[in-house]
């Protein structure tokens, strides 16, 4: 009996501390890989004063200005969207929310999706496909991506005859690369990196910690 | 003592629950930076975690690292439960956990060579650790067959 209990009692511990030490090292990784200097825009503060041609969403008037440089099919960029869009609701009024593009080389479609995105708010309706794009995003990330971007802008009821124009219109490829070679001079990194009020955060790791530090620049 | 003769396959269990005990571990790490929604950021540099990322990493809702972490639970479950009676039929069932898992982990291996090219090393332990369970399965299951 006593062996059995040993036993068992035994894979349980041992099963329980493997579990423990793994979710420890994967939260403390986690902390390792985010950008850790927080870097002062003071070399180039002007790159992030919202523009006309800026995609904004929130009160234009708030205290608190987000601006964040994100990319549609990087997951993180997925996953901080939701965070934005959980926040954005219960601080609508406080925070203006600034959306640019940082579209990465690494992914297939990228670029595509911020010329969807790009093209689908010249007719107003840049949050509704930015939406679309990121809910959706593990479904078109595995290819036949241009296929479903045409299914969004469908849904979203856009003139298509409008859509192709724009799309072959050079400036939203211009309009795109602007944004990230701003990037690129602010010393951005990795997506999606946020800057509140002109100074770049640490990614928060949950949207509470993002609530509560929106809260502190209030 | 019709057993006597053959060797006991204690050692080959010690085996199995080392891989397994590996192979838990590596599919819980992947597990918890799933579920803690702790995803790597992506770099200019270096792209993200490309394979962990990748749609490949879940069916539906469950993380295929989720499977894993319930394949090795079977097998630690299985070792224990073998070295607590003794009874060796258990053996007998071991092959239809651990061919399939070898054959899933197998095409995973395809995918992130030949869709995703792209090496996740975490991916490769499972991948190693799961082979060798298999192996191992099969000569218990040898070892059940001349035991009866």
């Amino acid at each position: 009996m006593n062996k059995r209990i040993l036993l068992w009692g035994g894979l349980i511990v041992v099963m329980a501390i493997i579990v423990f030490a793994m979710v420890r090292i994967a939260g403390e990784e986690e902390e390792i890989t985010e950008p850790v200097v927080p870097v002062e825009s003071a070399e180039a503060p002007e790159i992030l004063d919202v523009r006309e041609n800026d995609w904004t969403k929130g009160n234009p008037d708030a205290d608190v200005i987000i601006v964040k440089y994100s990319d549609f099919q990087c997951p993180a960029c997925r996953f901080y969207a939701s965070f934005d869009h959980h926040v954005s609701q219960e601080l609508g009024d406080d925070v203006l929310f600034v959306r640019r593009f940082f579209p990465l080389r690494s992914f297939q479609f990228s670029r595509l999706a911020a010329q969807y995105a790009e093209a689908a708010g010249r007719q107003g309706q840049f949050w509704e496909m930015h939406d679309l794009l990121y809910i959706n995003q593990q479904n078109w990330s595995r290819g036949e991506a241009e296929s479903i971007f045409r299914q969004f802008t469908e849904e979203l009821g856009l003139n298509m005859d409008q859509l192709q124009e724009d799309l072959n219109d050079p400036e939203i490829m211009e309009r795109i690369e602007a944004d990230y070679s701003d990037g690129q001079q602010l010393g951005i990194r990795g997506v999606p990196t946020i800057y509140i009020n002109g100074e770049q955060v640490q990614l928060p790791n949950s949207v509470d910690a993002y609530r509560n530090l929106i809260e502190s620049y209030k | 003592m019709g057993q006597s003769n053959q060797q006991s396959p204690l050692g080959w269990i010690i085996a199995l629950l080392i891989f397994a005990f590996i192979g838990f571990a590596d599919s819980v790490y992947m597990t918890a930076v799933h579920f803690m929604g702790e995803l790597p950021v992506c770099t200019v540099i270096e792209g993200c975690d490309v394979v962990a990322m990748s749609p490949y990493s879940t069916i539906g809702p469950i993380p295929v690292s989720l499977l894993g972490v319930f394949f090795y639970t079977v097998i630690l479950v299985s070792g224990i439960f073998w070295i607590d009676t003794r009874r060796s039929a258990i053996f007998k069932y071991l092959p239809y956990v651990t061919v399939p898992a070898f054959a899933f982990s197998a095409w995973l291996v395809y995918i992130m060579f030949f869709e995703i090219e792209a090496l996740c090393i975490y991916c490769l332990v499972s991948a190693a650790s799961t082979t060798l369970i298999m192996l191992i399965s099969l000569r218990l299951w040898k070892y059940s067959a001349q035991a009866l």
